[in-house]
């Protein structure tokens, strides 16, 4: 599995993941580019429809990035996805999908090292689960 | 002429009679102004909800029938969620009364001028199998149902089994209804059992010129009996499906007759959204689209995203679903939808210890949350 290189999605908060993102990159840390992001006001507008939409259409990993418990801009955003990524990584469970593929962390707008070790720890861990079956099934 | 052919004819017998009596009172003594209750349609074999305002437009109640036509929770969400000017009763089941429970606290129902009388249930039969049934009879059965509720037990009819939601279902008698109609244990001599339940029910029961009736003496070990019956029944019939679709191969294999005919989810008394993300445009495709993805995989599944549907649908309401099985009685295909709800839905609502139906105070888990649980911290 070694030329096996995985494609992760990231769902980030406007306030802190992705402004922590940002300072991953302006703070030139290294860390594989095997994320591609999209910027969300609040990690409690993530719709998990959007996180099972991208691992029915290949995605190896998800990525839901927010900012930490009491520092929510919206005051309890995060909370409301912590309960809902709870819930779809129990069904993944259930229908024989691993749940490390989808990964819900507090990243704050100074914690660049943090996001690029987020993204480092997860490549690694997909590199074990190897590519996600769905992408294999025509009939879903 | 063969009664078969004109039609069920209504006897006003044990079964239907006390019902009839009692709704009939509500209305003539101006308890409510209008009752939504279950009748037979004259001419056809079908029950269909009614709702009635005159006491006399009442000849063909029939809550008792086995059949569910559709879950009457959304049509008391219909009648309630703008709080109307004007009291209703509603008899309905215990799976419809559970589904009430959800859409009041997801504010799509409001029963501050709504009476819930719950109706004790034997299961129900789909409906074209309940057709065959009075069809092969020659008219209504409820005074047989009723009969084998007397005596404690489901009613079967030969070749035909109730529907498979029913047939696990453990919740065969209303729980948060105002007045309930008692059928198991109930003396088949006498009728079904009329008793408030709640201070609004007893005044309604007061005001109809009723006598509380007393609850038949065998009545909790039936329920008993039946409930743990069923429940074992469930929990084989539900290890079993949580097998099929424990691997990614055995859910799609599953769910490979899905035509996203969205059948399961207009039937679904929780799905209370006006307009469903599915309809939006957000699932309106470039054409490209098509071609795109076709590209990619080399084949794909038309129409797309069938399995989608499904696991998204899971992921907004499994936390309240009831297990009224209409969304499997509403599959052109006979998918086991019922199946996956209640085999997820019950590890789901456990991890926030939620039982949907179970009460007016819990907040179903997506309403709420708390500082204190689940990962990350």
């Amino acid at each position: 599995m070694s030329d096996f290189d995985p494609k992760i999605l990231g769902f980030v908060c406007n306030w802190c993941t992705y402004a922590g993102a940002d300072l991953a990159g302006t703070s030139r840390i290294q860390y594989p580019p095997n994320i591609r992001i999209i910027r969300l006001m609040c990690s409690g507008s993530v719709d998990p429809l959007y996180v099972l939409k991208s691992l029915l259409e290949g995605a190896d990993g998800v990525l839901i990035g927010g900012c930490h418990p009491g520092d929510c801009h919206y005051t309890n955003g995060n909370y409301k996805a912590r309960r809902r990524i709870a819930i779809l990584k129990s069904i993944l469970r259930q229908i024989g999908l691993e749940d490390e593929r989808v990964v819900l962390r507090w990243i704050s707008a100074s914690e660049g090292k943090r996001f690029a070790d987020t993204v480092t720890e997860m490549v690694g861990k997909l590199k074990e689960l190897g590519p996600n079956p769905l992408r294999e099934r025509w009939q879903i | 002429m063969n009664p078969a052919e004109a039609g069920p004819q209504v006897e006003r017998r044990n079964a239907t009679a006390a019902c009839v009596e009692f709704v009939q009172a509500l209305l003539e003594r101006k308890v409510v102004e209008a009752v939504l209750v279950p009748q037979h349609v004259p001419g056809a074999k079908v029950v269909v909800q009614t709702l009635v305002t005159d006491p006399s437009r009442l000849e063909d109640v029939d809550p008792v029938a086995p059949v569910l036509m559709s879950n009457s929770a959304t049509m008391v969400s219909s009648l309630s969620f703008q709080a109307p000017k004007g009291r209703i009763a509603a008899v309905m089941r215990p799976c419809e009364i559970n589904a009430l429970v959800e859409l009041v606290k997801f504010k799509q129902a409001n029963l501050d001028d709504v009476i819930v009388i719950g109706i004790d249930c034997p299961g129900t039969y789909e409906p074209k199998d309940y057709m065959q049934i009075i069809t092969a009879h020659g008219g209504p059965i409820s005074e047989q149902v009723f009969e084998s509720l007397s005596r404690g037990e489901t009613p079967s009819f030969d070749g035909y089994e109730l529907r498979e939601a029913c047939r696990i279902c453990e919740h065969p008698s209303p729980a948060n209804c105002q007045i309930l109609m008692a059928l198991w244990g109930a003396d088949f001599s006498s009728g079904p059992v009329i008793v408030p339940v709640d201070e609004k029910g007893r005044e309604a029961v007061d005001k109809a010129g009723f006598q509380s009736g007393n609850l038949p003496a065998h009545r909790q070990q039936i329920l008993e009996k039946i409930t743990s019956e069923r429940s074992a029944r469930g929990q084989k019939i539900l290890e079993q499906f949580a097998q099929r679709i424990g691997s990614i191969e055995g859910l799609v294999d599953e769910f490979a007759a899905c035509k996203k005919c969205m059948n399961c989810r207009a039937e679904c008394p929780i799905c209370y959204c006006r307009e469903c993300i599915f309809c939006s445009p957000t699932f309106v495709h470039e054409s490209n689209k098509y071609l795109k993805w076709a590209r990619q995989r080399k084949i794909i599944k038309m129409p797309v995203e069938t399995l989608l549907f499904h696991l998204t649908r899971l992921n907004h309401m499994v936390t309240s679903c009831v297990g009224c099985g209409q969304c499997s009685s509403a599959c052109p295909n006979g998918l086991p939808v019922m199946e996956l709800f209640r085999t997820i839905g019950s590890t789901v609502q456990r991890i926030f210890d939620y039982v949907p139906g179970r009460s007016l105070e819990e907040e179903p888990p997506f309403t709420t949350f708390r500082e204190d649980e689940l990962e990350p911290r």
